[in-house]
């Protein structure tokens, strides 16, 4: 209050006002600074950073035996304009949302169960999320590599089971991939799911019943509205990384290279070409923000309907 | 039955021949028309009863509900009203007994099958939705063409006086606003029964009592039945044409808000509705219409309720009763008064606008209120009255556990001395090792009640002196 009440008379009453302001402000400043810095700290040394030098080596060149020469060119972003990486892209992105959208069918069904639930069985479903946390994902995508290859659980069942003769090929195809990311990504769609159903008030869906709609109506024209918060931010969560877990289509896509992020992985590694990783790394983040974007407009328009 | 007679009569002079038939004709009619029918009853329950975790929630209700009343089930909370409502509705299943609509079977029905509809504490509305999308959902639901969809939209906001708020969403609007959508979204689908959820709760004192009136006006318009569920019994004496009291699951009493005012069944009916003064002894002497009993601090009598009347208690010698009097009917008298052994010291007069009142201390160290209309007479502070009442204005209520009875004497009688000594000397009180406890109460259950009165409130406080002059001392105390 007192401050709008300044920034209001300021401009009416002149410097007298303002300045008083700005030496209160003054006053102020170290207590705040003090808190925010560890913060700002460390986010400017492991985010702000990094992504600066990101950003200039994208702009770069390479010398004749491939080191980096702070000698300014758009090449790098030129040869990304070519057919090969534009398909890169758009099956990254094909795949991204292909699990997405796997990931939001199978978990508002599952978020819904645990919103609904009380006591036990409440706790025993939340802790299937969340105890997989407790493993490294990567540990556990090989467990999944495991299980698919040729003498894996999958490929012995079926066969033991005489349903097929010989080992199906499930690793190294798209499927194993899209697969391996529903696995690692589904928390992240579950919890903000959850989280949107439980604040759902149950009287309105009984409203909803007492005046004629069935389960189905109820659910497109009351659930699903009303928790459309915790499906963009569920999706936002999974689509996102999806983008960048090179190390799944690593393991299960069979390091074919399919996905944006194992590009970048193997221009930043085997290919030694920092400057074309670190242009890609900045499309990828483009696209990122662009869906951040897209994400509070439509996460905001929610909150101010439901508010 | 006013716009029958001339019918009647019409049809005899016209119809010479067969006046007689048609008198005839006219006679069995009259029933249907007056008294409550089976074909009356739209909603009935048959010995329902809920259970949730073991814990009796409502037990063994039977309720007959008729077509076009305005039926309220008026309780504390947690005396299984709403969950009453919420089995009529659907959203609860009855553990044992039979719900019927109109009839029929409707247990194992969904809501959106039950021709009812009900209007949420909380209101409930879609927040996603405009008014206007939240009245028509229902139409919606039923696959109501769009063109009708909009003129009964429009017509149902005019009816609940929002018209021109079809754009706006729930949170743009004030409590008295959204109640009115509320209103409004459950009346559209025209269901035989509006079930209504403690629907102003959340409303403001002057909101509530002006809600009041418009839903009373909107039940007569469109004739449909409500079936209204409260804690505030004011409410409920003003809206309603019968009210269901209920307590711990138990349908208390059935009737009309004057029945249950003027003769409640039950000590809680007695206490719950208005305010009363309640006495509780043994019969002593007994003839066929009045009892004499003896209560802690003297004797009181009470006439016994004619063979008519529904419901009326069998009393023996020496049974256990309590008698509710009314604070406006207790009257008082300087000298003694044949029937009655109950005198007392005026302690205060309370005088609140409209009304004053008079408290007197009785024996046992309880209070007896007597109220008056301002400007009538009232005794002073610190003068001795007995207290009596016309025989007929009291009510004997039967039905004291003995067993909690015998409780309280053992706990009395091992710690309360000095209230022994107070029986002993009171002229007229029997000695007796069976009967010890009797309770005057005279303080109104409803704590609403009682605040706003207290906001109100002008004391007269006159210091009592031995002599009988009085210092008066007026002066105004804000509660709050």
């Amino acid at each position: 209050m007192p401050a709008t009440t300044d920034t209001g008379s300021r401009t009416r009453t002149g410097r007298t006002r303002g300045t008083r302001s700005r030496h209160n402000f003054r006053g102020n400043m170290l207590p705040a600074a003090l808190t925010v810095s560890p913060v700002a700290i460390w986010f400017g040394l492991l985010i702000l950073v990094p992504m600066i030098y990101v950003i200039v080596i994208s702009f770069c060149s390479l010398d004749s035996n491939y080191n980096i020469v702070f000698r300014f060119t758009l090449d790098n972003y030129k040869r990304l304009a070519d057919l090969d990486y534009l398909q890169i892209y758009g099956n990254s992105l094909l795949i991204a949302l292909t699990s997405t959208v796997i990931c939001l069918l199978l978990a508002y069904p599952f978020a819904y169960l645990i919103a609904r639930m009380r006591g036990r069985a409440k706790i025993a479903l939340y802790m299937l999320v969340i105890v997989p946390f407790w493993t490294n994902s990567l540990i556990r995508i090989y467990g999944w590599r495991t299980m698919l290859g040729a003498q894996g659980l999958f490929n012995k069942l079926l066969m033991g089971a005489g349903i097929v003769d010989k080992p199906v090929e499930f690793l190294f195809t798209r499927g194993a991939v899209i697969l391996g990311m529903v696995y690692a990504l589904f928390p992240f769609m579950v919890l903000p799911l959850y989280t949107a159903l439980e604040k759902l008030d149950g009287s309105l869906l009984e409203a909803a019943k007492d005046l004629g709609a069935r389960s189905l109506k109820t659910l497109f024209t009351v659930t699903i509205p009303l928790t459309a918060t915790g499906i963009f931010s569920g999706c936002i969560m999974v689509f996102i990384p999806t983008l960048g877990y090179f190390f799944v289509s690593d393991v299960l896509g069979g390091g074919n290279s399919s996905m944006i992020g194992n590009v970048i992985e193997s221009q930043f590694r085997r290919g030694n070409n920092w400057p074309l990783g670190a242009a890609l790394s900045v499309i990828l983040i483009l696209i990122t923000l662009v869906l951040v974007k897209l994400y509070q407009r439509a996460g905001g328009d929610m909150e101010s309907l439901g508010g | 039955m006013i716009a029958s007679v001339p019918t009647a009569g019409a049809s005899v002079a016209t119809d010479v021949v067969n006046g007689t038939d048609a008198v005839a004709a006219a006679v069995p009619h009259a029933p249907d028309t007056s008294g409550p029918d089976v074909a009356d009853v739209i909603v009935e329950l048959k010995n329902v009863n809920k259970v949730y975790d073991g814990v009796t929630v409502v037990r063994d209700l039977n309720l007959s509900v008729r077509a076009g009343e305005f039926l309220t089930l008026l309780g504390p909370s947690g005396c299984g009203k709403t969950t009453t409502l919420r089995m009529i509705a659907g959203f609860e299943t009855a553990t044992a007994g039979d719900i019927l609509l109109q009839g029929v079977h409707v247990e194992d029905q969904e809501p959106f099958e039950r021709d009812v509809n009900t209007v949420f504490q909380s209101y409930a509305l879609f927040p996603h939705m405009t008014v206007a999308a939240n009245v028509e959902y229902g139409l919606k639901m039923k696959k109501v063409p769009r063109a009708e969809r909009a003129t009964r939209v429009t017509e149902m906001l005019d009816l609940v006086q929002l018209g021109g708020f079809e754009n706006r969403y729930p949170a743009q609007l004030s409590g008295g606003q959204k109640q009115r959508v509320a209103i409004a979204r459950a009346l559209i689908n025209q269901p035989k029964v509006l079930l209504l959820d403690e629907p102003l709760g959340a409303l403001d004192l002057k909101l509530r009592k002006q809600m009041q009136v418009e839903l009373k006006r909107l039940q007569r318009k469109l004739n449909i039945t409500f079936i209204y569920v409260t804690h505030d019994q004011e409410e409920a004496l003003t809206m309603s044409d019968r009210i269901a009291i209920m307590h711990d699951g138990v349908l208390e009493q059935l009737g009309t808000p004057v029945q249950i005012y003027d003769r409640p069944a039950s000590k809680f009916a007695a206490t719950f509705i208005g305010e009363t003064n309640l006495f509780e002894g043994y019969v002593a002497d007994l003839t066929p219409d009045r009892a004499e009993i003896v209560i802690e601090s003297g004797r009181i009598a009470v006439e016994l309720p004619d063979d008519s009347v529904p419901g009326k208690p069998a009393f023996g010698p020496e049974d256990l009763v309590a008698v509710s009097i009314r604070p406006e009917k207790v009257r008082f008298s300087a000298t003694p008064v044949p029937d009655f052994v109950l005198a007392g010291q005026v302690k205060d007069v309370i005088y609140a606008g409209s009304f004053a009142s008079a408290l007197v201390t009785i024996p046992n160290g309880s209070e007896v209120r007597i109220q008056r209309r301002a400007g009538e007479a009232l005794p002073q502070p610190g003068e001795t009255v007995h207290l009596y009442w016309e025989l007929a204005d009291a009510v004997p209520i039967l039905g004291q556990s003995g067993v909690v009875f015998d409780t309280i004497i053992a706990a009395t009688l091992a710690t309360d001395e000095a209230a022994a000594d107070a029986l002993n000397a009171t002229p007229g009180a029997v000695k007796r090792d069976a009967f010890d406890v009797a309770a005057a109460t005279n303080d109104a259950t409803d704590p609403d009640l009682q605040r706003e009165q207290s906001e109100q409130r002008e004391y007269v406080d006159r210091a009592p002196t031995d002599a009988g002059t009085h210092s008066t001392d007026l002066h105004r105390r804000q509660a709050g």
